[in-house]
């Protein structure tokens, strides 16, 4: 590993920036709530008198009682003034632009070196230090964190620029943006630092962030309640993910990723290994299953729309579900050992595909449908590693993240617009009140469902595409890949019809719906922008060469050779250009025949959906609940754990724990009142016992001799 | 030699004896410290024939050991009639007697 030491000491500013903006929002949060008088004695009555409250009603659920006897939450109709706390949003996104133009610098220093320079990095400082096992805490920019920090400060930024606008108003302004910053501050930790363990400090970071931010209008119940399932579905694969890990230490000895990564195809000769290999891969791929959100692990995710729509843009498009495929990416040689656990990766990702992009076709909430082509997607990139095509994960990892952050900011945008309202049955014709939205709405779908020459065309082209190459059972996984693009197509462009087309399902006399600000319809276009030259970073190999066809494959592949070499061992897959062309080809077919139907079925209004559901109730529900599996989980998980808690603290804690604590005292206790009679009060009697025990210590020294 | 080192060691036994039975059988608390007295003071007896022993044996160099322990003695034994005889009177500023049996105010 080739590393200049010294000239990149300020790599570790990238991270540290959002850290400090969140620091900075943290105390803005802090004098907000003093100036409400949150802290003053509730007797004394406060100034200007404690507003607060959320009007970010959900329909439904809107402003049932809060159940506060807090000070600070009278449950004000509107918005609150946002005082000095309104300074946090300036801060937040200053903070993500000074760290995305530093990512720049640093990339364009990376590029610039070629190929001989495979890594920059900086030691921030030694957390370990035992002599045999040493960790270090250090940034390090190579040619896949590269990438993912471009996509994670770049769309972090326009999201937190949106976010100002979106969350105008909220009693809770700056603490959004300090825990916004301190997600992307974890994810920086994740795909910068040069050990697992150090990646494991910003697993658990994300894992947090997510955990504030989803449960972020706690008042309600169910955010609250959502963030929790998130919590506790990610610590599943956590613990599978540290055992993986300590796997990796046993084998290798250190837990340095790029040692690792170039330690494996040494190590696969010796006795025992591969095997071991193949434990550590599944275990680390069940933590990736955890973050992001695979069977049978994917259920936190459409609960997580409860936070605020700018975080469901941050998690699901830039950060925190990417950080399964970048682990997957980072250790490619552990996974691409072992066929078998190649074809389980893909098998689950396009399963997970399926089932999610089967739910979606249903659902009627707009992030609902946003969330589970989320899943859908990230099914996708799991796919793509699965077919061991590495840098098509990475490349529909970045397409996703442009358009589902757009498709996201974009729902945030209606739902801010029709004043919370999220369920699509109850929108329509939206076109004509928020133009700008609906533009940049139309380029995202396009963009997801892979209409020809859009970003996502290409990326999804080209992992289907490797899993045909791929041949033999991978027939079966592309077959259900392409049945699930036709989905995603048919879905998409529902939504679509649904939102902005069709008659007004509202009471247009009781309000109107409004275009957003600027301020969040600028990044919209930006990001609409992205997502059609997207594609623009690998077309497929049977473009011309002056379009650099499979760009980010060249630029990847220092990272991604040791993995490649181990499938290339195994036997080349190369596809012959007439497959290529025909593969598009029938892409283009099916994205655009599918879409069209969804359009045109949809188009009319919710007529369409009520005569599904009318012919077919049965399956309908079905999907509409995701094949009932938070209810299989309730049923086969939740119930017989809770069952078993209840056995084991009747059983072992009553009976065994209590019975030992318990009786300790109580052997105590009956010691002393028979010790007690001891205590006659006669000194002489006190002066035998001494005699007669010093005598017997005595006679046991002597005796001892 | 005029007294045999034994008589020595049976007279300090003698007087432990005493100073034991006084401890066990006696009342009074002065009493009794002067009974703790008497054994210490056998106990010094005991040391100083002990000592008086190795001397002899050793062919006339004196041994030191002894005759140090018994000072120590002195001084641990002078410490603790004082202690001793400000508790009793202590105790007899609060409850007008010197009897052990009438101070059992912590009994079981």
């Amino acid at each position: 590993m080739q590393s200049p030491q010294g000239d990149y000491g300020w790599l570790w500013w990238i991270p540290a920036l959002p850290l400090l903006g969140s620091a900075v929002c943290a105390l803005l949060h802090f004098l907000t709530l003093r100036s409400r008088g949150v802290f003053a004695p509730k007797a004394g009555g406060h100034g200007h008198g404690g507003h607060g409250g959320h009007d970010h009603g959900h329909g439904k659920h809107g402003h049932d009682d809060h159940a506060h006897d807090d000070h600070a939450h009278d449950d004000h109709e509107h918005s609150v003034p946002a005082g000095i706390g309104a300074l946090a949003h300036p801060i937040a996104a200053l903070a993500m632009l000074g760290a995305f133009i530093l990512s720049i610098l640093a990339v364009k220093d990376l590029a610039a070196g070629g190929e001989q320079l495979t890594s920059i990095e900086s030691s921030v400082w030694h957390w370990i230090d035992t002599g045999a096992f040493n960790i270090d805490i250090s940034i390090v920019i190579d040619r896949l964190s590269a990438v993912m920090v471009l996509v994670v400060t770049g769309v972090g930024f326009l999201i937190h620029v949106y976010a100002g606008g979106y969350m105008k108003g909220d009693a809770g302004f700056a603490k959004f943006f300090c825990y916004l910053n301190l997600f992307v501050f974890s994810m920086l930790m994740l795909i910068l630092s040069s050990s697992l363990l150090g990646l494991f400090v910003g697993w658990e970071g994300v894992g947090l962030c997510s955990y504030l931010l989803i449960g972020f209008w706690y008042e309600k119940g169910w955010p609250a309640e959502a963030g929790q399932k998130a919590f506790v579905m990610n610590r599943i694969g956590d613990a599978s993910f540290l055992i993986g890990s300590f796997l990796l230490v046993h084998l290798f000895g250190t837990l340095d990723l790029s040692d690792i990564a170039a330690a494996v195809q040494g190590k696969l000769g010796e006795d025992g290994v591969s095997f071991q290999l193949l434990l550590a891969g599944l275990l680390l791929f069940g933590g990736a299953c955890g973050k992001s959100a695979q069977l049978p692990l994917f259920t936190w995710l459409p609960d997580a729309m409860a936070g605020p729509t700018p975080v469901s843009a941050l998690i699901h498009a830039a950060t925190m579900v990417t950080a399964g495929i970048y682990l997957v990416v980072r250790l490619n040689p552990v996974f691409a050992a072992s066929p078998e656990l190649m074809l389980v990766i893909g098998i689950v990702g396009v399963l997970t595909a399926f089932v999610a992009g089967s739910t979606a076709l249903v659902q009627r909430d707009i992030k609902k449908v946003l969330a589970y082509s989320t899943v859908s997607q990230l099914g996708y990139m799991f796919l793509a590693l699965g077919s061991g095509a590495f840098a098509s994960a990475i490349f529909h990892l970045a397409t996703h993240a442009f358009f589902k952050a757009l498709l996201f900011l974009g729902a945030g945008s209606v739902i801010h617009g029709m004043h919370h309202e999220q369920d699509m049955h109850r929108m329509g014709n939206l076109r004509k009140y928020m133009p700008q939205t609906f533009l940049t709405f139309l380029v995202g779908s396009a963009a997801l469902s892979g209409l020809p020459l859009l970003s996502g065309f290409f990326s999804k082209d080209e992992i289907l595409a490797h899993t045909f190459a791929n041949g033999g059972v991978y027939y079966v996984l592309w077959g259900i890949g392409l049945l699930t693009a036709m989905m995603t197509a048919f879905y998409t462009w529902r939504m679509v019809a649904l939102t902005f087309f069709g008659p007004e399902r509202f009471d247009t006399k009781k309000f109107q719906p409004h275009e957003s600000p600027a301020v969040m319809t600028i990044p919209l276009i930006i990001l609409a922008v992205l997502s059609v030259i997207g594609g623009a970073l690998s077309f497929p190999p049977v473009f011309p060469a002056i379009f650099h066809p499979e760009f980010l494959h060249h630029w990847l592949h220092p990272v991604l050779q040791p993995g490649e070499e181990l499938i290339a061992a195994r036997g080349a897959h190369a596809l012959s250009h007439t497959t290529e062309w025909a593969l598009l080809g029938l892409g283009s077919v099916v994205a655009l025949a599918l879409a069209h139907a969804g359009f045109r079925k949809h188009m009319a209004g919710i007529a369409a959906d009520e005569a599904t559901a009318a012919r077919s109730p049965v399956r309908t529900a079905f999907l509409s609940m995701a094949w009932g599996l938070d209810a299989a989980y309730q049923k086969l998980i939740v119930g017989p754990v809770r069952l078993v808690a209840l056995m084991i603290s009747a059983v072992i804690d009553g009976t065994f724990i209590d019975g030992f604590v318990n009786g300790a005292g109580e052997v105590a206790l009956s010691f002393g009142s028979r010790m007690r009679a001891m205590t006659s009060g006669n000194i002489a009697a006190y002066g035998l016992w001494m005699g007669a025990i010093t005598a017997l210590i005595a006679l046991i020294f002597v005796w001892q001799r | 030699m005029s007294v045999p080192s034994e008589h020595l060691l049976v007279l300090a036994a003698i007087l432990f004896g005493i100073g034991v039975a006084g401890f066990f059988l006696r009342r009074n608390v002065i009493i009794v410290l002067m009974c703790i007295e008497l054994m210490l003071n056998a106990a010094n007896l005991s040391f100083l024939a002990a000592s008086r022993m190795h001397t002899l044996a050793n062919g006339g160099q004196p041994d030191t050991q002894g005759p140090i322990f018994a000072i120590f003695i002195i001084v641990v034994a002078a410490i603790e009639a004082a202690v001793g005889l400000a508790l009793v009177i202590a105790l007899y500023r609060n409850k007008q007697t010197v009897s052990l049996d009438e101070v059992a105010d912590l009994k079981n």
